[in-house]
């Protein structure tokens, strides 16, 4: 059973968990005292620790401890400190096996509402898990990117699907025989060329979405239940992430009707760019204004906060 | 459960190939505590390992890689403690008191306790990039075993790379600093989202690895990771001077350059690749070099 921490500072626990058959590795912020019974598990942004850049990871689990916030970070199966093999990172396939192991851990411990607070391939691991996890509060989505690639090829095919005929016939005579030859960059360059002739196929076919990006159909399918349910959700995007000009973009199109009926949705945006937290201006930033969020979530659905 | 100092809160028993071992996680000393991994076979370990981290974007990169040497160095009969320094990763403390100095003590620590509490006589020391010239100051001590991984053999020189870096990330997105300026009038300056504070810049003015290892060096060995399979200039006059002196270096050259400073963008399967290759070649060199008396 998770207890209160003793003194002053947030109690760390680390812990092993099943998810799946694997072993992954979490560690627990304890707040002293605790404010919340809702435990916030916040989800890495793909192949990296759960400390992240900078310790976004620790320091945003130690920032909601003073709020009286109790937290989970954990490393994906394949990463870090826990068990298994991931051999890439789809937004298609996400890992919510992870995730839901997570949940059903802290179930046994007693625990029973959560806060979702995920980063890019976290994100829409999030999103894609919340239709199996009962009591959410809320859930934080940074940098969510709307369509779906694997981690790695987010530029390849984001040129691809912008781009006009003449333009990919330049770009794959320039390429040359280095392309062809290294197996990373010729699988790259395939999705880019399989991505620009899907595009091309379908600008053909549907001129009036040129200006739209291929918006995943798990996004929005997962977007429609996080605003069916009513899930406090707050997207947060830099002003110069990629991936908000493409939410912007789909948000005037594939997003729209979706998020006219879910009030339940917020959208928010910080100056620079929140996608791998590049600056620590703009880490600060997205922890004040994710635990300022938190501490705002109406007490009717989260009494215990603030 | 309060043991010798060593606060363990969750541990588990894994399999290894063919071996078991148990991986036992927690808290380890006074002030702000460290956060220690400790790996430990299922007999009686024949040595130990302590296994200094990177600081900054490298601390991220070679985090996974850490994790499989100690699980296989385990397997193999080695007790294995990885750790993170106070103010880093997982640790208690803040990052702007790292420094050279609170590196080393931070290593002696967890060197200290494993040989005293776990029962091992000898504790190889192994550090990558700026942690070899801590996992130096260890190791000269007692002139036990070595691993250092793309190490950086010039405190000064790295910062300069570092900086260098920073300068030309922000002229890549537009932006106008001077870092090394910011760093010495501000105390601290910001390389692609990482803190960097003078005291930690301060602290490694002047340190170079030879000097460190001293003279009646331990054993070395040194992994070099990069596109070509000749030694660079730095290292080759690193083992110079070390083979003038007597000691043994051996030199692994792993095939594919670390992108230190972009963690996260490499393809995974060239990642596992370096980590196989890395891993088996410092277990097996390791195995040697742990001395004959020592229980197998």
């Amino acid at each position: 059973m998770i207890v209160d921490g003793a003194d002053s500072r947030p109690e760390e626990i680390p812990v092993f968990l099943d998810a799946a058959g694997e072993s992954l590795f979490g560690i627990v912020t304890i707040p002293a005292p605790r404010r919340s019974d809702a435990l916030s598990i916040v989800l890495p942004a793909g192949a990296t620790v759960s400390i992240d850049r900078n310790r976004v990871g620790v320091r945003l689990c130690r920032r909601l401890a003073d709020l009286g916030v109790p937290s989970i970070r954990f490393d994906y199966h394949g990463v870090g400190e826990s068990d298994g093999d991931a051999q890439r990172f789809r937004l298609d396939e996400p890992f919510d096996a992870d995730l839901l192991g997570v949940v059903a851990w802290a179930r046994s411990e007693g625990i029973e509402r959560f806060v979702l607070i995920g980063s890019c391939f976290g994100a829409r691991t999030a999103m894609a898990s919340a239709d199996r996890i009962s009591g959410i509060e809320a859930i934080v989505l940074l940098a969510a990117p709307v369509r779906d690639y694997e981690m790695g090829d987010r530029v390849a095919t984001s040129l691809a699907a912008g781009s006009d005929l003449s333009l990919h016939a330049h770009r794959a005579l320039g390429r040359g025989a280095g392309v062809l030859r290294d197996p990373v960059k010729r699988r790259v360059y395939a999705r880019y060329v399989r991505t620009a002739l899907l595009g091309l196929t379908r600008r053909a076919a549907h001129p009036d979405r040129r200006r739209h990006p291929d918006v995943s159909p798990h996004f929005l399918a997962s977007l429609a239940e996080l605003g069916r349910r009513s899930i406090p959700t707050l997207f947060v995007y830099g002003t110069e992430d990629a991936l908000w000009h493409e939410f912007l973009d789909a948000r005037s199109g594939p997003l729209a009707s979706t998020l006219a009926d879910a009030p339940s949705i917020e959208i928010a945006t910080l100056e620079g760019s929140v996608h791998g937290f590049k600056t620590i201006g703009i880490q600060d930033a997205a922890i004040d204004l994710i635990a300022d969020w938190l501490g705002r979530i109406p007490t009717d659905v989260t009494p215990s906060f603030g | 459960m309060l043991t010798d100092g060593f606060v363990e809160r969750a541990h588990r028993v894994m399999s290894e190939g063919t071996a078991t071992l148990r991986v036992d996680v927690g808290h380890l000393g006074a002030g702000a505590p460290m956060f220690v991994a400790l790996y430990t076979p299922a007999a009686a370990p024949i040595a130990g390992m302590v296994i200094c981290p990177p600081l900054q974007s490298e601390f991220l990169v070679n985090y996974r890689r850490e994790v499989l040497l100690a699980r296989m160095l385990a397997a193999r009969g080695f007790a294995v403690a990885r750790f993170h320094y106070r103010g880093t990763g997982h640790s208690y403390g803040e990052d702007r008191d790292v420094t050279f100095g609170s590196m080393r003590r931070d290593a002696m620590e967890v060197a200290s306790w494993l040989r005293v509490h776990r029962g091992v006589d000898v504790v190889a020391m192994l550090g990558t990039r700026l942690s070899a010239l801590t996992a130096a100051a260890v190791a000269s001590d007692r002139a036990e075993p070595i691993v250092v991984w793309e190490p950086i053999v010039e405190g000064d020189e790295y910062f300069r790379e570092v900086f260098r870096f920073a300068r030309m990330s922000d002229l890549a997105r537009g932006a106008d600093r001077a870092p090394i300026d910011e760093v010495n009038v501000a105390g601290s300056t910001d390389v692609v989202g990482f803190r960097i504070d003078r005291a930690l810049v301060d602290s490694f003015r002047g340190r170079h690895l030879a000097a460190l290892l001293g003279d009646g060096s331990p054993p070395v060995l040194l992994v070099q990771m990069d596109l070509t399979q000749r030694l660079r200039q730095e290292f080759a006059a690193f083992v110079d001077v070390q083979t003038r002196r007597g000691s043994e270096v051996d030199v692994l050259s792993v095939k594919g350059k670390e992108a230190w400073w972009f963690p996260g963008t490499q393809s995974r399967g060239s990642a596992q690749a370096r980590n196989r290759v890395t891993v088996e070649a410092t277990c097996d060199w390791l195995f040697r070099h742990v001395p004959a008396e020592a229980p197998r």
